[in-house]
């Protein structure tokens, strides 16, 4: 599975990161970012959660 | 018929009915009423239909006073993106440790009074009251102030009719809250710091920082928003957990279950019981006829109550399979930025109780009212208990 993030939509209300910190991390300055963005499937739920918390729909997730 | 659903019961089966026969309904008083929980989520993503508002028609608010849930896109965003940066789940690292040590103060200076103890006054409303002071950058000796200001704000007439007896706007509705404000906002003009305040004047939007207005406003709205919604869920948990030993000596023996009862909480006893929206165009929504300008309200304490969505709604379920699937932080765009604060605070509250309580049970004969504001749901506004503290060398599970 690939994640991508429109960072434009983004508003840095770490709702992924809550759900799946070991894909979403946030940094000081409030800036996400993708830790990895094809991430183990052990973690696949927790990412489709995080997509789904995003309320901005910021967040697609694509199958390899 | 005049059944209105704002006023009934979301357990009663009239609204059992409404959800699923009628879960988008013109109701009695003029208003629209959403039901289920499926037209109450949709209805949270559909932000450019349904505005964001409290007010009565025909207030109108200037743009610089507008609260976070008034604002329009795509300017709500970019505002929410700053309030994000001090509540969201990445910065509250800090906040957890001062959290757990004011529970643990309230608890030690409760333990020293006899008798029966008010839990409401004692520990549940200091709690959130303090985090967000501290997060606000205000003095923790000023908390009677604030914390009597922020329910007067919420108590009065300035979120419906945008002024009270007293005057116009939030300058004129609370003066001396709105002073207590905007002294933060001076001070931290003239000598920023490392802090929420600093960073949210200092952040651009547009091209330009937040005005002063604009920066009183964010705060009273932070200020408010996270105080009586979190102390109801405080209330409401340490509530079913008094009336119910068995409940408690669960937990007590099983800390992970903890996250599971703040959300069961909230989807059985929401501190905001009802969204309020205006329809900002004429439109077909669902097979309706809505109007520009109706009143659209989302009753989220019937969604959480969708027979179609959880079963047995009605039962307290430690180990439901989506947890979190409730709405009682709303949805969609405007969904709650403090619910991970307010999670985080639950938790530490009832660890930290289960860490120095063995057990809890409310006196007979103890009449427990709710919040006079009727579309604050949650617990009782006061909660008196008799406690069995755990011994000092007792282990804890
Ligand atoms: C248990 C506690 C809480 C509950 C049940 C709760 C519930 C809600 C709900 C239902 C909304 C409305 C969403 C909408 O209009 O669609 C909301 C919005 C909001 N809440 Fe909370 N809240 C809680 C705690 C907090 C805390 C601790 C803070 C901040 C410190 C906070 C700040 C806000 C803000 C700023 C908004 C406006 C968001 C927007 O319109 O974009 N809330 N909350
Ligand atoms: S949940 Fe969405 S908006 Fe929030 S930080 Fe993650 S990607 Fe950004």
């Amino acid at each position: 599975m690939r994640v991508d993030v429109d960072f434009d939509s983004c508003e840095s209300n770490a709702l992924c990161a809550a759900v799946a910190p070991d894909v979403f991390e946030l940094d000081d300055a409030d800036q996400l970012h993708l830790v990895q963005d094809s991430p183990p499937e052990r973690t696949w739920p927790e990412v489709e959660e995080a997509a789904r918390a995003c309320p901005k729909r910021a967040i697609t997730l694509t199958a390899d | 018929m005049d059944f209105d659903p704002l006023v009934a019961k979301a357990t009663s089966p009239e609204m059992a009915e409404l959800r699923s026969r009628c879960p988008v309904s013109h109701t009695s008083a003029g208003r629209w009423f959403l039901a289920s929980y499926d037209a109450v989520l949709a209805a949270t993503q559909d932000v450019e239909l349904f505005h964001g508002t409290m007010r009565e028609k025909g207030v109108v608010v200037p743009a610089e006073e507008r609260l976070l849930s008034e604002i329009p896109e795509p300017r709500h965003g970019q505002v929410r993106r700053i309030i994000n940066s001090a509540i969201a789940a990445h910065r509250l690292r800090t906040i957890e440790p001062m959290c757990r040590r004011l529970c643990e103060e309230l608890l030690d200076d409760l333990r020293a009074r006899d008798g029966v103890v008010d839990l409401y006054p004692a520990y549940i409303s200091p709690v959130p009251n303090n985090v967000i002071a501290h997060l606000l950058g205000a003095p923790p000796q000023d908390y009677p102030l604030w914390a009597k200001w922020s329910d007067e704000v919420l108590e009065g007439t300035y979120p419906t009719l945008n002024r009270t007896d007293r005057g116009e706007g939030f300058a004129g509705a609370h003066p001396e809250f709105c002073a207590y404000i905007d002294a933060i906002v001076a001070d931290r003009r003239a000598n920023p710091r490392d802090d929420f305040p600093t960073r949210m004047l200092d952040r651009e939007l547009d091209g330009r920082p937040l005005t002063d207005l604009e920066a009183r406003t964010q705060l009273l709205f932070l200020f408010v928003a996270g105080n009586a919604t979190t102390r109801h869920l405080f209330s409401s948990i340490m509530h079913r957990l008094a009336a119910d030993p068995e409940l408690f000596a669960t937990l007590r023996a099983d800390r992970s279950l903890v996250p599971a009862m703040v959300e069961e909480c909230l989807r059985l006893d929401p501190p905001v019981r009802v969204l309020f929206r205006e329809a900002s165009a004429d439109a077909e929504w669902r097979g309706h006829e809505i109007a520009h300008g109706d009143k659209v309200d989302f009753g989220l304490e019937s969604a959480n109550r969708d027979e179609g969505r959880f079963e047995c709604p009605h039962d307290l379920r430690l180990d439901r399979p989506e947890p979190k699937a409730h709405l009682a932080f709303g949805g969609g765009p405007h969904v709650c930025p403090g619910a991970t604060l307010a999670r985080m605070e639950a938790r530490v509250a009832v660890e930290t109780l289960l860490d120095k309580v063995v057990s809890m049970h409310i006196p007979a004969g103890e009449e427990l009212e709710g919040s006079t504001v009727w579309w604050i749901g949650g617990g009782p506004e006061h909660l008196p208990v008799v406690i069995e503290w755990a011994t000092a060398a007792e282990p804890v599970g």
